[in-house]
């Protein structure tokens, strides 16, 4: 009796329990979890029964080993200043593209002038230029700056423009009508409804500002993460190598992820 | 209701579309018509007539390939303060909320924060929008939407407003109910309004007088008088009146649309 009446009870508590956990976390969280352990585990498992040669390539147990090491000697972080220092130089001079690309936007002539020559550097792999850029700025900061500047720009010019043209044309009409002058147009309605294409050139933006800065800094630099990953890589340690490429990219993933919040942010009605 | 001095008055206006190039396109020829205060005038006509260009130029959106128009007596040229204009599509700005697409106007106007507070309250609580003034467009129904598009207009406090087919976009049950308060607000508030629209039904219930409009290019044909008194309430449309003044205008409408037909245009 005693028994069945605490099978009872705790029969009782722990469904509950387990309906409340399945409604706390999504399958949209839980799905890609487990592709990636399970990715991530086989992959261990090929090097634990040693199918990877180290020489080339490496396993994730030696790429997370590699990592708390050259985070608690602390040489990532100052690897990781530089290029946050030319990254943070070059995207704000980049940012001088919002405005180029509100008054392409607006004065179609303008667009039709400049149209070609954009689109031309915009598709050229401007990366190609780098060589060119240390012999030009020289091996330290400028030459890394002046990268991440022309990789960035056109991304978030293209963009704005966008914005600008696809601006509605009956708010234009409500706005001319309440009496827009032609700054208030712009202010009240153009800059806004353009507000959340901006912020998607800059989140496009920010993954070519990295390549260049990774590319340039792999080419010619004493420092900075894409220094680190070459040296690395000079010296086959290719723990250290991917611990490197692992950062990149959770850094790239996270700066992502927080510009799509902030588009979602800025422009609710278009999501 | 009619008085000596028309607060609105439209002259010979003609307005042309890419003129001299072979897609031109006449939309109004010669259209003219004294309007008096307190007037509410519903212009009717076969789609693609020019009704909304006609509204759009007396707004001073679109400039008249010729003809002048006259508010109390002066010539106007572009848009101002003594016109304000509900649109179709509601036209509210996404990213404002309630109170600050209300107070559209008004900022534009650089009118003081206190001044904007207070009308702004006024004309919320008028179309009845109290609690949902920081909600945004994209979280009201289309009634509300146009509810907000009409306080943005009372707001700069205009002597005209025209109204672009604003219930078009609305759904059957909430046009009526909405045509009863634009009623209402227009007789309280001593508004002259200007209206277009698809609807005969719409337009005997609304008006004082109907413009009825021929195709293109777009002329005033014939001016209807609705004689039944204000206040009307939803029991007007039970009249018999009314039915007949539906019918007149459902009339002249046919012929249109049919010689519309003809030309290969409906």
């Amino acid at each position: 009796m005693s028994e069945l009446s605490k099978a009872v009870t705790t029969g009782s508590t722990s469904i509950p329990a387990k309906k409340k956990r399945k409604s706390m976390i999504s399958p949209a969280v839980t799905y890609p979890v487990i592709t990636v352990v399970i990715i991530l585990g086989i992959w261990e498992i090929f090097g634990q029964i040693g199918m990877i040669d180290t020489f080339i390539f490496n396993w994730p147990s030696n790429i997370i080993a590699s990592i708390w090491q050259f985070m608690a000697n602390g040489a990532v972080f100052e690897h990781l200043l530089t290029s946050f220092i030319e990254l943070a130089i070059g995207f704000a001079l980049a940012l001088i593209g919002i405005p180029i690309g509100l008054a392409l936007g607006y004065w179609r002539k303008l667009d039709y002038a400049f149209d070609p020559i954009i689109i031309a550097l915009y598709t050229t792999p401007v990366i190609a230029l780098t060589p060119l850029f240390i012999l030009w700025f020289g091996l330290g900061l400028l030459s890394k700056i002046m990268m991440v500047f022309t990789m960035s720009i056109f991304p978030i010019l293209i963009n704005t423009t966008a914005g600008v043209k696809t601006t509605d044309t009956s708010l234009i009409k409500a706005a001319r009508s309440y009496g827009a002058t032609e700054l208030q147009l712009f202010k009240e309605v153009i800059f806004p409804s353009s507000m959340s294409y901006i912020v998607t050139g800059i989140r496009l933006a920010i993954g070519r500002a990295m390549i260049a800065v990774v590319v340039a800094e792999m080419l010619a630099s004493t420092q900075g993460i894409g220094y680190a990953i070459r040296h690395a890589s000079e010296l086959f340690k290719t723990g250290e190598y991917l611990g490197y490429v692992a950062v990149l990219m959770v850094i790239s993933v996270v700066l992502n992820q927080l510009l799509k919040v902030l588009e979602r942010k800025i422009a609710p009605w278009r999501f | 209701m009619a008085q000596a001095v028309p607060v609105l008055d439209f002259h010979q206006l003609n307005v042309i579309y890419n003129e001299g190039e072979p897609n031109q396109v006449h939309a109004l020829n010669n259209v003219s018509a004294k309007v008096y205060p307190g007037e509410f005038i519903s212009i009717i006509g076969p789609s693609g007539c020019g009704k909304s260009t006609l509204l759009h130029t007396l707004d001073g959106l679109n400039r008249p390939s010729a003809g002048k128009i006259y508010i109390d007596g002066v010539e106007v040229n572009g848009p101002g303060g003594d016109r304000a204009m509900v649109f179709q599509d509601f036209a509210l700005m996404p990213w404002h909320t309630v109170f600050d697409n209300i107070a559209f106007g008004l900022r534009l106007e650089r009118k003081s924060k206190s001044e904007i507070q207070e009308k702004v309250m006024h004309y919320i609580r008028m179309v009845g929008l109290d609690g949902f003034e920081s909600k945004y467009p994209h979280q009201l129904s289309g009634g509300m939407k146009q509810r907000v598009g009409i306080a943005r207009a009372f707001a700069v406090e205009p002597k005209i407003l025209l109204m672009d087919e604003p219930f078009s976009a609305i759904d059957e049950q909430t046009r009526e109910i909405m045509q009863e308060e634009v009623l209402k607000l227009m007789l309280h508030e001593k508004k002259t309004v200007i209206f277009i629209t698809h609807s005969i039904d719409e337009a005997v219930f609304l008006s004082n007088r109907i413009f009825l409009m021929s195709v293109r290019p777009g002329r005033i044909v014939e001016e209807l008088t609705i004689d039944i008194p204000y206040p009307r309430t939803l029991e007007t449309k039970l009249l018999p009146e009314y039915q007949d003044y539906k019918s007149q205008v459902w009339n002249h409408l046919k012929g249109e649309v049919k010689r519309q037909y003809q030309r290969g245009e409906a």
